[in-house]
């Protein structure tokens, strides 16, 4: 049975101006990724800083320069729409791999953490 | 199955009134050029209101404080200027496989607030765009993917509206499909 489930991946941005990279794996039952959404717990920070790209089983969703703002919501989108619509993405290694690049701007530096969310479906009878 | 990529072409602006020409190279394998996206990020200064000027010191909650707390504007307060306050310049492409631009918009700045629904919150919570903004949708376009290039052409309009330059970069996004090569 095909269940959807929500995947939280966080990293941690300690220095200005500089990519971090890191690589989060899946759960091996999951079998699609559909949505995505980034926010952070300086979400100013991540909408004037923030650009990443990100790649799952190797295949590149976003490219490097792509800013955080276009994957963003806010509260006065509805909770069902949220999520960026991914379609139906093979996890195939079950790697996602997220290249997360901060750049100066008019917003002064603090350390920050961003959190990747993947809306996932997940088939329990595997 | 076709597989979607994208394209980013970042235009740098730094003189006020600037027209930039510039040019997206195309992929071979793409067929079809299905959206355009575009986002704009400041470097120096904003505008905030038809008379002020500021550099913005965003910190958490602080949103946009009073109008009172700005420089003045340079050009004196009895001159009136019209400014629509978040719009930032013009952008135009055009396919090189086809006459006429295809594709035209304004570039506009959401961190100018004009859009911002107020919903009803707390008086401490302060509507900023990273907290209340809405989702950014894919602008579609369909345009043959054998067009070896985009030209484009961006013209600035906040610093020739502020009469001062402005330093900024504009993020153009193009996606594109491609066959997979199982196909």
């Amino acid at each position: 049975m095909i269940k959807t489930i929500y995947k939280r991946f966080d990293l941690k941005v300690t220095e200005a101006a500089k990519t971090v990279s890191q690589s989060f794996e899946l759960d091996k039952n999951i079998v699609a990724v559909k949505g995505l959404y980034i926010t952070s717990d300086r979400r100013d920070l991540l909408y004037f800083r923030g650009s990443q790209r990100i790649e799952i089983n190797k295949d590149e969703l976003f490219p490097e320069n792509y800013l955080s703002e276009l994957l963003m919501s806010g509260i006065n989108v509805p909770v069902n729409n949220r999520y960026y619509d991914l379609g139906n993405v093979d996890p195939g290694n079950k790697i996602v791999k997220m290249d997360f690049a901060d750049s100066n701007s008019n917003v002064p530096f603090t350390a920050y953490t961003v959190s990747l969310f993947l809306k996932c479906d997940k088939d329990d009878s595997k | 199955m076709k597989k979607q990529r994208c394209i980013v072409k970042i235009i740098n602006i730094s003189r006020q009134g600037e027209v930039k020409h510039f040019q997206v190279r195309i992929p071979e394998n793409a067929t079809v050029i299905t959206g355009i996206e575009t986002a704009v990020r400041m470097k120096g200064l904003v505008s905030i209101s038809n008379n002020s000027f500021v550099v913005p010191n965003i910190g958490p909650g602080m949103g946009n404080p009073p109008v009172s707390d700005f420089s003045p504007n340079p050009f004196g307060s009895d001159l009136a200027i019209p400014v629509m306050r978040s719009l930032v310049g013009e952008l135009k492409l055009q396919s090189c496989e086809e006459a006429n631009i295809f594709y035209a918009t304004d570039i506009t700045d959401p961190s100018a607030q004009e859009n911002l629904e107020k919903v009803p919150t707390p008086s401490a919570i302060i509507e900023n765009v990273w907290t209340h903004g809405y989702k950014r949708e894919l602008e579609e376009v369909l345009i043959n993917g054998n067009t070896t290039m985009l030209a484009g052409l961006y013209k600035d309009k906040l610093g020739a509206m502020q009469g001062r330059d402005a330093t900024y970069d504009v993020f153009l996004y193009v996606w594109y499909k491609l066959e997979n090569k199982k196909q």
